[in-house]
């Protein structure tokens, strides 16, 4: 996960380490607490494409916005945004509250595939 | 002064030919008068020659004497006029020294050239003298000078590689403890706090005409450069910034562009009332990127802002030694990064009353914006190229299909100043096999491309190594390769995986899955 494009070089070696001009506190507004609990690292997020990007949205936000197209985990959206998974899930709740991101928590009941079909996965797989 | 010896030489010869005739007519006259014999007569006449001799004597002798004096006279009067003439050379010598060559000593300016000392070899020993005494101090000061700031470099590169040490270990504990809101809390503060201490530490080396301790390898959007210089000030908060031009500024001179903007914002925030916002507005022109800053503040009286815009537009150089008791590093860092990078900075006032610092970045030192890496990470790794990805292709200037020798910036500015959504082709186009965008020159504030917003799969897939050689499929010029993968990222992926069974990606996969077991049951 380490950014080889930012970075300072004094953390070549870092591991897990990127440097970028833009801080974290100034991307939440010195914020840390998300404004709603309910967002975990393996909360899928979507956009809703109908509502509009606000014009001041930053950078990062866009990013976001534009990775949860389809549905993406907050900790995979982090990966790939390279900033910490509890910084995202505070710019990811503030979406929420605007409308921008929806939350699905995990998936419904009904859409579990019944144990039949788990079976013969498991036993396809076996045979591989 | 022409000749004053022929004026008392008449009286004197007068005086000298009245005074013979004289005691010759007494000696004449006197044995008339007294006499009373031919001896007493002779007596007196005897008596009156020798008197005329002697004063006669007398008289040819002080006539000598006189012109012993005349001579001595012209002799001193030469004399004077020497000594004047040396005096007036060792004055102008002297008000040399005091007047040019030694402020031009203090003041570390051009060395006055020495007076000539106009034949006078005691001056001229004394000038040589003063001449290599001088050099000697002036060589003394700038060694001491160089030595000073050799420190001061060292100590402030110390203190700056130390704070960036700390942002590293707050940006380390986040990532260790990716779920706790504290530890963010805790990391925030802890970073804004060492990035105060190492733009301090960075303005000292600044001052001594050092480059910055910290680089950046890749262009930054200009919005980014300004949230990053606010991240280095105390009240990063009030800054609000407003527009996007879609112009990044080129890697080089990303952070001497972020100090200067800290220190102009650093400033603004200070002389504003602490419940008033900082506005920032950025503007793209014809010669390149505008960025201005508005403070709420009183402003200054014409001469204090002449003198602040000297400074800061690097007119007027201010080293480390002119900052004086109360030392105020702001604006001289302003001056010395334009005098050294070619920024343009200039301060007038503001329409809400204060101050308005003006920023110009050339537009040879700025780009278009790429293509987001994270974007552009997750949209080259799709295997299968979607249809709609054509239209990107056709928009898309690639400065990578630049002719040789043709200047990127030149290439691209056309489109950038011309501001149309459709850019004409690129002068030598060459074929492509993956067509995915390496940079996008359009000065679009919308970073993300709308063409991909259709049916993306939920989760972005990753290409192996193995298939991708075998493939053959070309990797990206200047796209990093794909960083290795770790426990905790394939946790992540993992996760994100099992949470998305219901999307029809998952289906179709086990759905290959169970058709191909059931294939392999029936054929055994």
């Amino acid at each position: 996960m380490a950014d080889p494009d930012f970075h300072d070089h004094v953390a070549d070696h870092a591991d897990h380490f990127a440097d970028h001009p833009v801080r974290s506190y100034v991307i939440t507004s010195g914020r840390a607490r998300p404004s709603r609990n309910t967002i975990r690292p393996e909360t899928l997020l979507r956009v809703d494409p109908e509502v509009p990007v606000p014009v001041s949205a930053s950078r990062r936000t866009r990013e976001l916005l534009a990775l949860c197209r389809g549905v993406l985990s907050l900790a995979e959206a982090a990966a790939y945004l390279k900033l910490p998974v509890s910084l995202v899930v505070v710019i990811a709740s503030d979406l929420v509250d605007s409308g921008h991101l929806s939350i699905r928590s995990g998936p419904p009941r009904h859409a579990l595939p019944d144990r039949d079909l788990l079976e013969k996965v498991l036993n396809g797989l076996r045979k591989l | 002064m022409a000749s004053p010896t022929p004026a008392p030489a008449l009286p004197r010869r007068a005086g000298l030919l009245i005074s013979v005739v004289g005691v010759a007519a007494y000696v004449l006259v006197s044995p008339l008068l007294f006499g009373d014999g031919l001896d007493g007569t002779l007596w007196w006449v005897a008596a009156g020659v020798v008197a005329v001799g002697v004063v006669v004597a007398g008289a040819l002798t002080s006539a000598n004497t006189a012109r012993d004096h005349d001579a001595e006279l012209n002799r001193l009067d030469d004399r004077i006029r020497d000594l004047e003439r040396i005096c007036e050379t060792r004055r102008l010598t002297l008000e040399n020294l005091v007047e040019a060559q030694l402020p031009a000593l203090t003041t570390g300016g051009a060395v006055p050239p020495m007076p000539d000392p106009a034949g006078d070899e005691v001056t001229a020993a004394v000038i040589t003298r003063a001449g290599a005494q001088l050099a000697r101090v002036r060589d003394d000061r700038h060694a001491r000078h160089d030595a000073v700031q050799a420190a001061v470099v060292t100590l402030g590169r110390k203190v700056q590689s130390s704070a960036h040490r700390i942002q590293e270990e707050a940006a380390r504990m986040v990532h260790r403890h990716p779920a706790d809101a504290d530890v963010l809390h805790t990391s925030m503060r802890l970073d804004h706090a060492a990035a105060q201490q190492a733009r301090n530490a960075q303005s000292l080396a600044a001052l001594c005409g050092e480059w910055p301790g910290q680089q950046w390898h890749q262009a930054l959007p200009l919005s980014d450069v300004v949230r990053g210089a606010a991240g280095r000030i105390t009240a990063y908060q009030r800054v609000e910034v407003s527009g996007d031009p879609g112009v990044a500024v080129s890697a080089r001179v990303v952070e001497p562009l972020i100090h200067v903007l800290a220190e102009l914002l650093a400033n603004a925030a200070q002389s504003s009332p602490p419940t008033t916002q900082v506005l920032v507005s950025l503007r793209h022109v014809q010669r390149g990127a505008v960025i201005e800053i508005d403070d709420g503040g009183v402003g200054l009286d014409d001469v204090r802002l002449e003198r602040v815009r000297d400074i800061a537009s690097g007119r007027r150089p201010v080293g480390l030694a002119d900052l004086g008791e109360i030392p105020q590093t702001g604006l001289p860092v302003v001056g010395a990064y334009v005098r050294r990078h070619g920024f343009r900075v200039d301060i007038t006032e503001s329409v809400y009353g204060g101050l308005r610092a003006i920023v110009l970045v050339p537009t040879e030192m700025t780009e278009p914006v790429a293509l987001s890496g994270v974007l552009t990470h997750a949209l080259t790794r799709r295997p299968d190229p979607l249809p709609t990805r054509e239209p990107i292709t056709s928009g898309t200037l690639d400065p990578l299909d630049a002719p040789p020798g043709v200047d990127l910036v030149e290439f691209a500015t056309p489109v950038l100043s011309s501001g149309e959504s459709t850019a004409p082709e690129p002068p030598s186009p060459r074929p492509r096999s993956d067509p995915a965008p390496a940079r996008d020159p359009r000065p679009d504030p919308e970073p993300e491309p709308e063409p991909y917003a259709g049916d993306l799969p939920a989760l972005p897939r990753r290409r192996s190594r193995r298939t991708e050689a075998l493939a053959g499929t070309v990797d990206w010029p200047g796209e990093q390769p794909e960083p290795p993968q770790s426990a905790e990222a394939a946790g992540q992926w993992m996760g994100a995986f099992l949470g998305a069974t219901t999307t029809d990606m998952t289906h179709d996969l086990i759905r290959d899955i169970t058709h191909d077991a059931t294939q392999d049951t029936e054929n055994r």
